[in-house]
């Protein structure tokens, strides 16, 4: 199958009309946000949409907005803007620390977190903080619009909850407490333009005795989508955190995962690594 | 020859002081790069040219029992496909060295054998690249796939498939055990050596395939001239026996070839093959159009070449006071496919390492044997890389058992100005070498303020004590290469004066990145007394300029710039003919000062004064004053160096982190200081990414499976530590103005310097390069395991 249109939609209605219209004729339609995968993977055959639909001229989609209690990020909020947002910084820190994680200042600039969540890959960088932030998906179609949980969203490697006749307009979650501490790592072969054997995305909160009042730890590259550990969390909700709890916390993190053996790195180091980056995240916090 | 003078060229007094030699002017084009200047060999866009592309084996060994060209030929804009049945069947090297190469001739255009996945099946030469790519899709290949060797250590097994079992294949060592070079040598004996040791250790290393990753990938634009002879306008290191072998491979003549070297986009020893330039001629010659082939990214992963992966095991014998008794070193060298190169880098590992430290009974003995993977090629440091790797581990190892200092032993026992070593000799390239008493050696003063400078003396042995799980270490390694290959490597260069006091220079050398043109102008210059500008540099097309070798073996500083040197001299002398005749004087009377002659009687006349004399004819005396010169050398003086590196290990992550990196060389008198230390700089990071990162990695299959830079790693300038390097200044008398080489020596430094100091931090001995996080985590659980049982 051959590339066989490119549409350049000028409004929100255009765009869904022609999304629907495609999904509608059977055309397999991708959209086209800042391209760092679509091209990518179209060169390398890895992807053969029929046609794609271009979403520069929606500038809304551009937008960071912030209400009282959330934060809405429209489709096309590239790495940069995530990275230099105050907003950001103030209310979801971790997003910031993840998009100085990813690629190199050309991405950062291109890339978008609508093409995070398009690609679900198990390595993208910004999935674990979205999961850890409990953010919902926004989808549209003529249909109408619908939201869905981020770990819902996610269903497998390279597979979404996205209906061939939806655009993804952004996400939104609710602003990150003061008192929340945000931590992030990744581990890759190199300082830039690499890959995550492991990343690692959390958001705590402590109380002035230490104990664990809110906690989401989430791993990417080491499952199919970006995941939580369930188990670790449960562990230490409620509980005043203590090396040897960390101790115990890192056992069961590195047991509640069995990652793969790539290219990239071996299922041993991975699952090491897992517990390496939870306690070494936990510890900064005592 | 020198031209008829009444006194030999270059008999003005070298006062040892330079203006131009030893200072760091604008690279001669330095300007035409960094302005984007069409001057690669994609830039010329000849009308009517063809592309082409090449269908790679699916398979690692197999045997093409047809080829079925008729429905791609259909594909509108094919012009030609080339496959074994309709070109010669030439047994050659692609390896561009000396002739008669060292290398096997095992390679054909194409043949009835695939020996690697991507190895040549077939060429499609189409109108468009797209019409090429479509049509290699048509091509209908029925292959017999036969059993693959995807081990070195597999390759000699009894019952292993043989992989060059072609009959008119010649110079493999031992076609049948797959062995395509293999040397031996023993001086004196190390069997007695070793008993007369009291501490013996030996040790095994294993480094990775690795790719030159030059940012140009190989390209090739060919055409004919007007009169019929095909031009070949090529990314090559070696221009020269590109045309020597085109003319072996093609069956024509030389003369109905000229090779043109544009500027190169990097070579690092895998442009020292002649890999397109065949297929590009042969098309021209059929088609009568220009033809262009350039390699993708993934193809130079896969079917370009590669470093060689070796398997090296060596073995000491020392005394108590630290004297060495024995050296003995055995490579296992896997060539891949191919033999290019296999004899030389083989023989290199021993030559460039061991005569490095005196032993009264050294041995080498080392197979270079054939694989079903990618070809093994020439790669910086030619050997010399795994070689070091090995021995600097052992001197660590070695210095650990006996409680000997590092530093004080390698002192100690290592080479110095005066000294020779029985493996000079014993070990050239590939075959006998030749002796050589080294003149000019600044290892020591290298080892000391390589040492001052990384803070040996507080560091070593203190960095593990660090509380928490982040170590630190520092390490260290000796080094030398070669300058050139004695009575091997030859380069020749002419020179003219025009009528501004300007000249152009025409070399065989190869400038391929490297800053050698500039390096040869500085030559030029400093013999002519003029600024390095005003001499324009012409180097490496055939029809043009005079032989040379070509870009390989450290050699052209050494070689080329003794040829440029010779040949500006040669000059100089008809110019002192030429003023002592119109001025009656004697000639040694005569010398250059500032772009003027100047007689000791008090005459003077400006370059551009007597270029005008001569050419116009006032007074009747016409000429033009030209220079050529032919230079080879009798020995190959090395480079020194001793590198350092400090180093953090994480003990949890596995990672390793160059903290500092401190890299002093000898290389004799720098010509260009600032482009010597982008040699050393480069070659070391090049180093570092590979110690660290760098690594080809093959399916179940022979496949490759990170043939993309998304998945080769290789280290950016964040993942740079910093390097500092030193220029312990010697000179060498053998050398232009006292230079030796600096090109390859400094990218052997990194893997043994960082196994060194991994070893100083955490107590691990890391023997298989890359020293990946995994590895490293790996090696520290097992010999905290080893702990555990004690
Ligand atoms: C050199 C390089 C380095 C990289 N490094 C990293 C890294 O370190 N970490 C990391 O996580 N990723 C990395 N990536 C991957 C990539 O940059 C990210 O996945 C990025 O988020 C993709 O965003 P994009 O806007 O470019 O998406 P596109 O390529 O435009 O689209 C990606 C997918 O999402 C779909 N899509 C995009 N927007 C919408 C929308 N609004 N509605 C519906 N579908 C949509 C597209 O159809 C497509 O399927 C790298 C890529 C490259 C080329």
């Amino acid at each position: 199958m051959k590339l066989q249109g490119y549409h350049t939609p000028k409004t929100l209605e255009e765009t869904l009309s022609i999304l629907d219209a495609e999904a509608k004729r059977g055309r397999s339609a991708a959209v086209l946000a800042g391209g760092t995968d679509v091209m990518v993977r179209m060169r390398e055959g890895r992807m053969r949409p029929e046609v794609l639909v271009q979403i520069e001229a929606l500038s809304d989609l551009a937008a960071i907005d912030e209400s009282a209690a959330a934060i809405r990020l429209g489709a096309r909020v590239s790495f940069a803007q995530l990275m230099t947002s105050k907003v950001i910084a103030q209310h979801a820190e971790v997003l910031a620390l993840a998009s100085r994680d990813v690629g190199a200042p050309q991405i950062q600039s291109r890339g978008t977190i609508g093409g995070q969540l398009g690609t679900a890959s198990p390595v993208g960088d910004l999935l674990p903080p979205l999961v850890a932030l409990e953010a919902e998906v926004i989808a549209r179609s003529v249909d109408g619009e619908r939201r869905v949980p981020v770990e819902s969203w996610l269903r497998g490697v390279g597979v979404c909850d996205r209906r061939p006749n939806e655009l993804i307009m952004g996400v939104e979650f609710r602003k990150v407490s003061a008192a929340t501490r945000s931590l992030w790592h990744k581990a890759g072969p190199r300082r830039a333009q690499s890959i995550s054997k492991v990343s690692f995305a959390a958001l705590i909160r402590l109380s002035a005795e230490r104990r664990v009042e809110h906690i989401r730890l989430v791993f990417g590259a080491v499952a199919v989508t970006a995941k939580r550990a369930a188990k670790t969390e449960a562990l230490l909700a409620g509980q005043v955190l203590t090396p040897a709890l960390i101790q115990q916390a890192q056992q069961t993190a590195m047991m509640e995962f069995t990652p793969i053996t790539d290219l990239r790195s071996t299922d041993a180091y991975r699952r090491r690594m897992v517990g390496v980056m939870l306690r070494r995240g936990l510890v900064s916090l005592l | 020859m020198t031209p008829k003078t009444s006194r030999p060229a270059g008999t003005q007094p070298e006062t040892g002081q330079t203006t131009v030699v030893n200072t760091s002017p604008w690279k001669v084009d330095g300007i035409g790069l960094v302005t984007g200047a069409p001057l690669f060999v994609d830039d010329l866009q000849l009308r009517g040219t063809l592309h082409v592309k090449l269908l790679g084996s699916p398979h690692a060994h197999a045997r093409i029992r047809s080829i079925d060209v008729s429905e791609a030929l259909r594909v509108k804009g094919v012009q030609l496909i080339l496959t074994h049945e309709n070109t010669p069947r030439v047994p050659h090297t692609t390896a561009g060295q000396g002739y008669p190469e060292p290398s096997p001739y095992d390679a054909f255009m194409f043949d009835t054998k695939v020996r690697f996945v991507g190895d040549r099946v077939a060429a499609v030469v189409a109108e468009t690249a797209t019409a090429a790519r479509e049509a290699r899709k048509r091509i209908r290949v029925d292959y017999e796939v036969l059993p693959a060797i995807l081990s070195v250590r597999d390759a000699k097994r009894p019952g292993a498939p043989v992989i060059h079992d072609e009959p008119d294949a010649t110079g493999i060592h031992d076609a049948r055990r797959n062995v395509a070079a293999h040397f031996d040598f023993e001086h004196g004996s190390v069997a007695m050596g070793f008993e007369m040791a009291d501490l013996i250790v030996e040790t095994e290393i294993e480094n990775g395939y690795a790719q030159h990753c030059p940012i140009e990938p190989h390209v090739c634009l060919t055409y004919l001239d007007p009169e019929g002879r095909v031009v070949v306008r090529t990314s090559t290191q070696v221009p020269f026996h590109c045309r020597r072998i085109l003319a072996q491979c093609l069956q024509i003549p030389v003369s109905r070839i000229r090779v043109i070297k544009p500027r190169v986009g990097g070579g690092f020893g895998t442009k020292q093959e002649i890999l397109l330039e065949d297929v590009c001629a042969l098309a021209t010659l059929r088609t009568g159009r220009p033809v262009k082939w350039e390699l993708t990214r993934a193809e130079e992963f896969y079917a370009s070449r590669t470093r060689h992966p070796m398997v090296v095991n060596v073995k000491i014998g020392v005394k108590p006071n630290g004297d060495i008794t024995a050296l003995d070193m055995r490579a296992l060298s896997n060539t891949g496919a191919y033999g290019t190169h296999s004899l030389t880098v083989l023989t290199n590992a021993g030559a460039k390492t061991l005569p490095l430290y005196h032993a009264e009974h050294v041995r080498f003995d080392g197979d270079a044997v054939y694989t079903n993977l990618p070809v093994a090629g020439a790669y910086r440091g030619y050997g010399g890389t795994q070689g070091a790797f090995a021995l600097e581990t052992l001197i660590d190892e070695v210095c650990e058992r006996g409680g000997f200092d590092p530093i004080a032993f390698r002192k100690r026992n290592a080479l110095d100005t005066g000294h020779t070593s029985p493996v000079f000799a014993a070990m050239g390239e590939g075959k006998e070498g030749v002796p050589m008493v080294i003149e000019s050696c600044g290892l020591r003063e290298c080892i000391d303020r390589g040492a001052e400078a990384i803070g040996w003396a507080h560091k070593r042995g203190q960095g593990r004590h660090r509380p928490g799980p982040v170590k630190r270490g520092v390490g260290m390694a000796c080094l030398m290469q070669g300058s050139g290959i004695p009575l091997i490597d030859m380069a020749a260069a002419r020179i003219k004066m025009n009528e501004d006091g300007s000249f152009n220079l025409f070399a065989g050398a190869t400038d391929i990145g490297t800053g050698s043109d500039t390096v040869l102008a500085q030559i030029a210059a400093e013999v002519l007394t003029v600024p390095t500008h005003m001499v324009n540099v012409l180097s490496s097309d055939t029809d043009v300029t005079p032989f040379d070798t070509g870009a390989y073996a450290s050699s052209t500083t050494y070689i080329s710039g003794g040829a440029v040197k010779k040949a500006a001299e040669a000059l100089r002398a008809e110019i002192f003919d030429y003023c002592a005749e119109m001025w009656n004087v004697p000639p040694e009377t005569l010398h250059l000062e500032a772009g003027q002659v100047l007689s000791a009687q008090g005459q003077s006349i400006a370059f551009s004064d007597l270029v005008l004399r001569a050419f116009m004819g006032f007074g009747g005396m016409q000429r033009q004053f030209e220079g050529h010169a032919s230079h080879t050398s009798p020995t190959s003086p090395p480079p020194f160096s001793a590198h350092f590196a400090e180093v953090e290990v994480d003990t949890e992550t596995g990672n390793v982190r160059v903290l500092d990196y401190v890299a002093a060389v000898d290389c004799g008198v720098a010509i260009h200081p600032l482009q010597a230390e982008g040699q050393v700089e480069g070659a070391a990071l090049n180093g570092i990414s590979y110690a660290l990162c760098e690594q080809m990695v093959f399916d179940a299959r022979g496949k490759l499976r990170n043939d993309s830079f998304a998945d080769y790693k290789i280290f950016t300038s964040l993942d740079a530590p910093p390097i500092r390097t030193i220029l312990v200044k010697t000179h060498e008398p053998t050398g232009p103005f006292g230079a030796k080489s600096i090109a390859e020596i400094c990218i052997n430094g990194p893997i043994p310097a960082i196994a060194n100091a991994i070893a100083d931090a955490v107590g691990i001995r890391l023997r298989r390069s890359p020293f990946t996080p995994e590895r490293v985590l790996e090696a520290l659980r097992a010999k905290a395991g080893a702990e555990a049982v004690l």
